[in-house]
């Protein structure tokens, strides 16, 4: 399973950033709107493709968590 | 007493701009005016750095020294200035405005508390009481409590002198514990209602492993059961909140941890208890879980997580691990019964972040899990976090704090251990009581008797009425 990303975006920005993403053939954001957060399956893209989205504030790869 | 909280985000017309990590001013002062052609001004240049609105609003902006950050004033200019420095490695945002939030401070809290205390007590030493607030169903409870676990005794949620008691249970507060689910068919949470949301595909809320059971149980089990062998939950009356984010197997990813608190926020959760962690190596924090986290906390949410049980004292002590290592993240050690640190409790390694904020207790932890067991002892910060939540939610009721200032409670009345904050950060949590009000056992008190004029002994004069 491939690796999901999180992404912080800015107040208010965060359906402007899905649509950019929705641009950039990324169509199953999942939209955090309490936290500003998004989170993708990135397909071939690059951590800084999205980082340039404007809105964007920071993007981290998904981490592995346990008890 | 509610707290007020503005929905729509207002911004002042200036940008926050947050510079490149290990910059200088005069560094980042100079590279922004060759991006974006503005002229900033270094805090430095003002007295003590001392600066008022005017001395910015005659300026493009002023960088803050100390902490690496710019404020910039909005002019027809700056449209495309800003995206420049967004491609730059800086981070901008609109500055917001803040308000106060409309529910009373600390300090005037604890004044009005006390003025409310002394007046009570004064009106009951001149006129009699009703036995103050003490209703019979606390009084049973604390009765059924007689047998606690030692944790429950040791933060003083079942206090050990009878002049304190503690009339708190959570009543009207919303906790969110993010873990590995919840077994629906524990009989000593029959006929609780329980709002459960999974967040793991494929698997339902229920609790195949076993984890999730026992911190809903610390934080929110009930105050008697007639099967536990001692009371083991703390806020019985708190309304229970189950998001599973970590699988039957104990493990997710913290995608799902997001949306776990994405969705405790949507549904206006007090707080949220994490007994999870992410490994970590090297420094730095999520700066996207602090965000959240600091998201959250604006929104009244407080977070508590694990410090984590990667260390194996005395020889290595680990540091605190991913998220509870967010600043915005309330990080949670564990001591045990002799109030000595766990042998795998995490510690804050790092002074300006990942500390470790409060200690519980976490080993021996008698609570409930899934069936069959049905009761477990279990050791870990996993379980000192409950404990973190669960009195949370008790504060929470008892003064209305949410968020940053339900944060500063907790560590505000932690009590002092003599062990290093590394390890316990404030201290060992401590839940709100209150002081039992002793009526004296006099019917009648002879006043203003003056023994210059007995009283006289035939009796009082009929009054003849014609």
């Amino acid at each position: 399973m491939k690796t999901k990303w999180l992404i912080s975006v800015q107040d208010g920005a965060i359906k402007q950033v899905v649509n950019a993403l929705g641009q950039m053939g990324i169509k199953d954001a999942e939209a955090l709107d309490s936290i500003g957060v998004i989170v993708i399956v990135p397909g071939d893209h690059k951590i800084a493709d999205i980082r340039k989205i404007e809105g964007v504030l920071n993007v981290e790869e998904e981490r592995d968590i346990s008890i | 007493m509610s707290k007020t909280l503005k929905k729509e985000v207002e911004y002042t017309g200036r940008y926050l701009v947050l510079l490149p990590e290990g910059s200088t001013t005069s560094d980042s002062i100079s590279t922004i005016n060759s991006i974006s052609g503005l002229n900033l001004k270094s805090s430095l240049e003002f007295e003590n750095e001392f600066f008022t609105d005017k001395d910015l609003a005659k300026t493009d902006g002023i960088v803050l020294d100390k902490l690496g950050i710019a404020i910039v004033n909005e002019k027809p200019k700056i449209e495309n200035s800003i995206s420049s420095l967004g491609d730059n490695e800086m981070i901008v945002e609109k500055e917001r405005m803040v308000y106060a939030i409309g529910m009373l401070d600390e300090s005037t809290q604890n004044y009005v508390e006390g003025y409310r205390d002394a007046v009570n007590q004064m009106t009951n030493m001149l006129v009699g009481t009703e036995v103050e607030d003490y209703s019979n169903q606390e009084q049973d409870s604390e009765v059924e409590s007689v047998g606690a676990t030692w944790g429950l005794k040791a933060t003083n949620v079942v206090p050990s002198t009878f002049l304190r008691y503690n009339p708190y249970n959570g009543a009207g507060i919303k906790v969110a514990i993010l873990d590995t689910g919840f077994d629906f068919n524990h009989p000593d949470f029959a006929g609780r209602p329980i709002v459960h949301q999974s967040f793991i595909s494929g698997e339902s809320t229920q609790d195949g492993h076993g984890h999730g059971t026992h911190c809903t149980g610390t934080s929110c089990g009930p105050a008697s059961s007639p099967a536990a062998t001692e009371r083991y939950g703390i806020a019985y009356a708190a309304s229970i909140y189950i998001g599973k984010v970590l699988s039957n197997g104990g493990s997710g990813g913290d995608g799902g941890i997001l949306a776990g608190i994405n969705w405790a926020i949507a549904n206006h959760c007090d707080v949220v208890s994490m007994s999870l962690r992410g490994l970590v190596n090297g420094t730095g924090y999520s700066a996207v879980f602090e965000t959240a986290a600091a998201r959250a906390l604006a929104q009244g949410t407080l977070i508590i997580a694990a410090a984590g049980n990667d260390s194996a004292r005395p020889g290595v002590v680990k540091q605190v691990m991913h998220p509870a290592n967010c600043p915005s993240i309330m990080a949670v050690g564990a001591v045990d019964v002799n109030m000595n640190i766990a042998s795998f409790s995490n510690g804050g390694l790092y002074p300006t972040y990942g500390a470790v904020d409060i200690a519980a207790p976490g080993v021996n932890v008698y609570s409930s899990t899934k069936l069959p067991t049905k009761y477990a002892s279990w050791n870990g910060t996993s379980m000192a976090t409950p404990h973190v939540a669960g009195i949370a939610a008790l504060w929470a009721q008892a003064t209305g704090l949410r968020g940053i200032n339900l944060w500063r409670k907790l560590t505000s009345t932690a009590k002092a251990l003599s062990l290093p904050g590394r390890d316990v950060g404030a201290g060992l949590v401590q839940a709100p009581t209150k002081t039992r009000l002793i009526k004296f056992p006099i019917d009648r008190t002879p006043i203003l008797i003056n023994p210059k004029f007995p009283i006289d002994p035939i009796g009082p004069i009929e009054k003849i009425i014609r």
